[in-house]
């Protein structure tokens, strides 16, 4: 096997753990964002009884990277950080909003 | 009081968005920023845990809660389980000895784990209660919003596991005797409330519950909550590394290492208080109850605590030399 070959694998090994491990690191706090974001922003246009926009301001600065959709005709609101994490919470009157 | 208003916001804080005083059983102080107003609602965080503290005292009031007898929890229930020596007073007063404080298990802790990420936030009591003993129950404070959550659990054990009937037993016996009709609880998939961190009432309902303690339990007459129970509440927790946390309520003193600030100088007082800087704080020597609710994400509990001492100074101690 050349050296060019044999370093080509080590790199593709390598990179492949860095991704692997970064995935890991992230996915515990991606799953909390979103989840976070979903449950927040939902109870807070429900029950809060607000505008989705401002409820989106309300939420801390280090979740702006977590997408968020609000479903009217479902009562929820979808979070998510693609591709690791997706949440959604919908609204039961109640019984506020509830992580699905 | 007008240079409460200055600058910033209400009361000069970071997005204040409601400021109420009762003196003397009267609002005699009341703002709030643009876009809310008397009808809003907002959300406890973890003055949820004081609404829980009510609903229990109503609990051991009816005989269906013991305070000091173990805590009827299912899991633990094994005749070796050393959790069995957990009462529902080591709960409130967050010496239960769990590993289950909010930091716990590293990462983002515990408490974000219970409340939003899949397989603990499905039946939040169970993940709550599913955990090791560590201290010997009612020798070690921990803030612990999971232990609410296990109390949350405990009163919806005894309404038959129905989540509509503990919202019935919730509004008949507290919300409505209050004239508390906005309070909103919010449930897990399970069916239990959120008893650490998910509920939400107007700035007026917030005061109401405040005044419910600031009168030991007893509205317009009518005993709410059982004799001694406000007094319990308001009792430095017997932990040796506890400052300042009663019974699911603040208390006035000195912090201990790990707890955040709280109000010097303000004797007897005592309070709810949640994240981002909501604030219930009654003060049975000036006959005071202080609501300050809001959403700021900024960790300057010192600056937040400074409140209720600038609003006290206008109200003096009933008989005191000024």
């Amino acid at each position: 096997m050349s050296l060019l070959r044999k370093t080509s694998i080590t790199v593709g090994v390598l990179f492949v753990l860095v991704i692997v491990a970064g995935v890991l690191y992230l996915k515990p706090q991606t799953d909390v964002g979103t989840g976070y974001v979903a449950k927040q922003v939902c109870s807070c246009v429900y029950l809060g009884e607000r505008d989705y926009e401002q409820c989106r301001l309300d939420q801390p600065d280090f979740m702006d990277p977590i997408d968020a959709e609000h479903i009217p005709e479902l009562e929820g609101v979808k979070a998510s950080y693609f591709p690791l994490s997706e949440a959604t919470a919908y609204y039961f009157d109640g019984y506020g909003c509830i992580l699905d | 009081m007008r240079g409460l208003h200055d600058n910033i916001g209400p009361a000069g804080l970071p997005d204040t968005r409601a400021l109420l005083v009762v003196h003397k059983g009267r609002i005699v102080m009341e703002t709030y920023a643009p876009g809310f107003g008397p009808t809003s609602r907002f959300i406890s965080w973890s003055m949820a845990k004081s609404v829980t503290n009510a609903l229990t005292g109503v609990m051991v009031r009816k005989g269906q809660l013991q305070l000091d007898k173990p805590a009827p929890v299912q899991a633990w229930r094994a005749q070796d389980d050393p959790r069995g020596a957990i009462t529902l007073r080591h709960l409130l007063n967050m010496t239960s000895g769990l590993d289950n404080d909010d930091d716990a298990g590293g990462g983002l802790g515990f408490v974000t784990a219970l409340l939003f990420t899949a397989g603990y936030r499905e039946d939040a009591t169970a993940t709550a209660a599913d955990v090791d003993l560590i201290h010997p129950p009612g020798t070690f404070w921990a803030y612990s919003t999971a232990s609410s959550q296990i109390i949350g659990g405990l009163i919806h054990s005894a309404n038959g596991a129905d989540r509509s009937a503990t919202r019935a037993f919730a509004y008949a016996e507290l919300f409505v005797p209050l004239g508390a009709r906005s309070m909103q609880m919010e449930f897990d998939k399970a069916g239990t409330f959120l008893a650490g961190s998910h509920m939400w009432a107007s700035a007026r309902d917030w005061a109401r519950l405040g005044y419910l303690y600031l009168r030991d339990g007893v509205w317009d007459g009518r005993r709410i909550l059982p004799e001694g129970w406000v007094d319990f509440t308001r009792t430095r927790a017997p932990a040796s590394n506890n400052g300042i946390h009663g019974a699911h309520f603040w208390v006035s003193g000195e912090p201990a290492e790990g707890q955040w600030g709280g109000m010097r100088g303000s004797l007897g007082a005592f309070y709810m208080s949640g994240n981002n800087g909501q604030l219930v704080a009654m003060m049975p020597a000036r006959d005071l109850v202080i609501v300050r609710l809001g959403e700021d994400h900024i960790e300057d509990w010192d600056y937040f605590n400074a409140l209720p001492g600038r609003i006290a100074d206008a109200f003096p101690i009933a008989g005191a030399q000024p």
